[in-house]
């Protein structure tokens, strides 16, 4: 028969041995992400797939690898912020995929339409480009904005060991939101004046305005064939309209001054 | 000698506290919230004596001394003409009783007339600054000179539409008694504002051309944009915070009333301001044109009052202050107060700056003795 203290005891070994085991896999498949030979190799054995979907990969693939690196650095708290953050995995991913559809998919929407409904079709797949590329854009600028968020935290962290340091570490949680809310602030303003957020801005505004262009067309296509007024036929009513008051209000001026003339005689 | 290293225990214990706290206030500010809040806006009587299209004339009426003695007579004869911007409302002057520029206007017997510009519709995106300054306004000026038979008022412009009072008086000098301007940009050729930057790499004719007008909600985000850590989330903390405070509750809605109550730009309006002002900055070089008139500053020659903050975001001193330096007007003077572009006109400690510097200057002037 055997012990229970010993049944216990080597149920506990052979756990162990199972999560040393485990942990090791882990290490050594976290090692094998940061060796750029397995990077090679790796998109070597997957050559037949189409270039556009290796080069997204091939980009997570590198951002992944980095921050592999980086947890095998991570160790005392504050010592290694960078080690907290995901380096622009999101934002490389976003980009290469922007620059797909922009080089690959994009073309597609553009094939010329034949036939009775190539008006009503070549707008409906501008618009539908248009989408994708304010989504796109949007994208790229909300993680743009997103950013200080993350970085912040890591100046928190620092902030925090360096007043530790000196013996003044906060003592309320209140104190520590009060830090993150001026380092984030700090961070924003700093964004806010690069070159990469200005240009973000400028295109992200810029897709908008073409996407908002055209979804009213084909709003308009659709509108006008249930007869119903336009977008455009209104505004040039409302421009007629305008351009008539104008014309009115002249001439009660005119109208006017000539009267104020003839009570003067 | 040992670190001290974080106060983990202490902050646990501050946390549980903070919760417990919280549960409180959450208790508290569920009777606030449901129980009837008073957070009217502009709530100070007036009556609509000009109505052109979507534009209204505002005339408050002055305070009364005491029930049954009539209205108080004026201190200044000359009425005083407000002109707010085309965005947000003029309902920032008037957002809460005991803080309001409209009353402390009021209550020195300033006889006072406010534009409210409305809500511009798809209508109105044809609409220029020509037709807001040689159109409303002048039209505005006139029926106020003939109703009290004087020939000029007093004018006063806030941020954009203290751009438009200055370019009204350019054109109109003689009809202008006195010019105060308020956080108005007229120099938009500076980087310290966000604003500023930003305008500069906006292209307004594919924005105008696809919008129609400016939408104000996108305008508001924009705003909002411009210091997301405060405006977007510490400033919602500190309602968390305060939320079992029926007095605060019910002043922050108000603030938060005014600030979403957007109304659009007309696209052509919005379209030659960001051209001719924030990326050609033609109004201090005497190079913009509105009507086919040039808006030459040398013509601006009545007193000039201009007020701004120091610590204004929207509208940096720097693009406010060159104004004075530039007009003909030889009886100028520069204000720069200790707050940022609202404050001016609803923080408490400013109110009692603000209101009663613009009473005196313009009772000094009152009998022209300072005017040119």
């Amino acid at each position: 028969m055997v012990d229970s203290k010993d049944n216990a005891s080597s149920g506990g070994r052979s756990m162990f041995e199972a999560w040393t085991s485990g942990m090791k896999s882990l290490e050594t498949l976290q090692s094998a992400f940061t060796m750029p030979d397995a990077l090679e190799a790796a998109f070597k054995s997957i050559q037949p797939s189409p270039e556009s979907v290796l080069k997204m990969a091939e980009t997570g693939w590198k951002s992944m690898q980095e921050f592999m690196g980086d947890r095998q650095k991570a160790g005392e708290p504050g010592k290694h912020p960078e080690t907290l953050v995901f380096p622009n995995l999101y934002q490389d991913a976003l980009s290469s995929w922007s620059d797909l559809y922009d080089n690959e998919f994009r073309k597609f929407l553009n094939i010329p339409q034949l036939g009775l409904t190539r008006f009503h079709q070549e707008k409906i797949n501008r618009s539908l480009d248009a989408f994708v590329r304010f989504q796109n854009a949007m994208s790229e600028f909300l993680l743009l904005l997103y950013k200080p968020i993350e970085t912040s935290g890591n100046e928190l962290r620092q902030e925090i060991t360096s007043r530790v340091e000196n013996g003044d570490s906060p003592k309320e949680p209140r104190e520590y939101y009060g830090i993150w809310v001026k380092v984030l602030e700090k961070k924003y303003m700093a964004l806010f004046k690069t070159p990469d957020y200005l240009q973000s801005l400028g295109k992200t505004m810029r897709v908008m305005d073409e996407y908002h262009a055209a979804r009213k067309d084909v709003i308009d296509s659709l509108l006008q064939t249930f007869s119903i007024p336009t977008t455009k036929d209104m505004d040039d009513v409302y421009q007629d309209m305008y351009l008539l008051k104008k014309r009115v209000q002249k001439l009660e001026k005119m109208v006017g001054d000539l009267k104020g003339k003839q009570k003067r005689r | 000698m040992a670190n001290p290293g974080v106060p983990v225990d202490l902050i646990l214990s501050k946390l549980a506290q903070d919760a417990g706290d919280f549960q409180a206030r959450l208790q508290k500010a569920s009777d606030v919230l449901l129980s009837p809040l008073e957070t009217k806006i502009a709530s100070t009587p007036y009556e609509v004596v000009y109505h052109e299209d979507r534009v209204k004339l505002k005339h408050y009426k002055a305070k009364k001394k005491s029930p049954g003695k009539g209205k108080k007579s004026p201190k200044l004869k000359t009425p005083l003409l407000v002109i707010y911007a085309l965005i947000n409302r003029e309902t920032m002057l008037d957002l809460q009783p005991s803080r309001s520029v409209t009353e402390s206007f009021l209550s020195e017997g300033i006889d006072l007339y406010m534009i409210d510009w409305g809500y511009p519709s798809r209508k109105d995106k044809f609409l220029t600054i020509d037709d807001h300054v040689n159109g409303y306004i002048n039209n505005i000026v006139d029926f106020i000179r003939e109703k009290h038979g004087i020939p000029s008022v007093n004018i006063m412009g806030i941020c954009m539409g203290g751009t438009l009072s200055v370019i009204y008086s350019s054109l109109y000098p003689d009809k202008v008694k006195n010019l105060v301007t308020t956080v108005t940009p007229t120099n938009f050729d500076t980087d310290k504002g966000l604003l500023h930057i930003w305008m500069k790499n906006v292209d307004v004719d594919l924005m105008i051309d696809s919008m129609g007008n400016m939408p104000g909600d996108m305008m508001n985000f924009g705003f909002l944009l411009l210091n997301p850590a405060r405006l977007m989330m510490d400033k919602y903390v500190g309602f968390m915070e305060n939320m079992d405070k029926k007095e605060f509750v019910e002043n922050f809605i108000r603030m938060e009333k005014w600030i979403f109550d957007s109304p659009d730009v007309p696209g052509e309006t919005f379209r030659q301001f960001v051209k001719d002002g924030y990326q050609k900055n033609l109004l201090i070089q005497n190079k913009m044109e509105v009507g086919g008139q040039l808006v030459d500053l040398n013509r601006v020659t009545m007193p000039l009052l201009n007020i701004y903050g120091k610590y204004d975001h929207l509208v940096p001193p720097e693009a406010c202050e060159l104004l004075t330096k530039t007009v003909a007007s030889k009886d100028t003077e520069d204000v720069c107060l200790d707050t940022g572009h609202i404050g001016i006109y609803v923080s408490s400690k400013t109110q009692k700056e603000f209101v009663p510097k613009i009473i005196d200057w313009l009772g000094q002037r009152e009998g022209g003795k300072h005017a040119k």
